[in-house]
């Protein structure tokens, strides 16, 4: 168990022990990265902020099912992933504008998101569009890269989190990799040039 | 290792997961291949826009936020609710029957004397009695010696 883990299972058995202030230091040490996860799950800011909020909450409410059995960040984590996988599939009865929709409409704007001078709002934009590109992707490559690449999560807690092992993590991060990679590479190319 | 070979693993490289002969393997073979240093270099932008910068600011705001929504919220009772009605009434009609059955067995029963047997046994005609318009000697009726005129 890491130093994190075992301050975390001393502030849960804090919490149990009817510390509810106990619970504002696990809000404190994790929020900053579900809201960032949910921000960039959901695409909207204040619709990230709302799903963290509830993550936090059902965290608490399932509190007393936490015995510990795997690290209450990976626990947290697979809270987070599954919530944002309901509100996505709830929103996904509306129709969402699709990439190639977007290439369509913006023409050459949205690649020259990608390739123009690399100024602070141009370099905002940028990363607008690679994260439109990210949501595009499949949720489990969109799911594993975020983890990854945001989270900085390492492969074991990745195989934790989405249940699976270490060499389908390897797989499927390789795949998620690739793929968007490949939806990205015409600008990242003529960046390049 | 051959290109396709490489290739495979630049992710791994990317992440610090090879180890230490095939990272210089695989680094030497970068100097000489454009396209397999074209795809680390794009992997970086990528992972810049995505990495932990991209992350917000902390907030106490939602820190607070979250802490207050812990309690639930009261909800309002109804108004009838059969349950509440049933527990306050119960053990008031039940203390209130124990009370009336104590008292009936208290109390002494005491001997009604209806007033027609009281005027019967005082009459001196015994127990005949006859109907008369006229108005009855109330002194006769309660053992007061007839008037003599």
């Amino acid at each position: 168990m890491t130093e994190s883990s075992a301050d975390d299972t001393l502030t849960i058995q804090r919490v149990h022990a009817g510390e509810k202030d106990a619970f504002a230091t696990l809000v404190r040490k994790y929020e900053v990265r579900v809201r960032g996860y949910c921000m960039t799950t959901l695409r909207d800011a204040a619709l990230g902020e709302d799903a963290a909020q509830e993550i936090f909450l059902k965290a608490y409410q399932g509190l007393k099912a936490f015995h510990g059995d795997s690290a209450f960040s990976s626990w947290l984590y697979r809270i987070t992933v599954n919530h944002c996988r309901d509100v996505l599939r709830k929103a996904s009865r509306r129709k969402s504008e699709s990439w190639d929709a977007m290439l369509e409409r913006e023409g050459e704007t949205a690649e020259a998101r990608l390739t123009g001078s690399a100024d602070a709002s141009e370099r905002f934009e940028h990363a607008e569009t690679l994260r439109r590109v990210l949501a595009e992707l499949p949720e489990s490559h969109r799911e594993i890269l975020l983890l990854r690449e945001s989270q900085g999560l390492n492969y074991e807690e990745l195989a934790s989190i989405l249940g699976c092992s270490l060499d389908a993590v390897k797989s499927r991060l390789k795949r998620a990799r690739q793929e968007i990679l490949s939806r990205s590479r015409h600008f990242l190319l003529q960046e390049d040039v | 290792m051959d290109h396709k070979t490489i290739q495979d693993k630049l992710f791994l490289l990317a992440d610090g997961e090879l180890p230490e002969n095939e990272r210089q393997a695989i680094v030497s073979h970068l100097d000489d291949c454009g396209e397999c240093a074209g795809l680390i270099l794009q992997w970086r932008k990528v992972q810049e826009t995505l990495g932990p910068a991209s992350l917000p600011e902390p907030s106490e705001v939602f820190v607070f936020t979250v802490l207050d929504r812990l309690e639930p919220r009261r909800r309002p009772e109804p108004i009838l609710n059969p349950r509440r009605l049933a527990a306050w009434l119960l053990p008031r009609l039940s203390l209130g029957l124990t009370a009336l059955l104590i008292s009936l067995m208290l109390i002494r029963p005491q001997v009604v004397i209806a007033t027609e047997s009281l005027l019967l046994a005082r009459s001196p005609e015994g127990d005949s009695w006859e109907f008369s318009p006229e108005s009855p000697d109330v002194g006769l009726l309660f053992g007061q010696p007839r008037d003599t005129p």
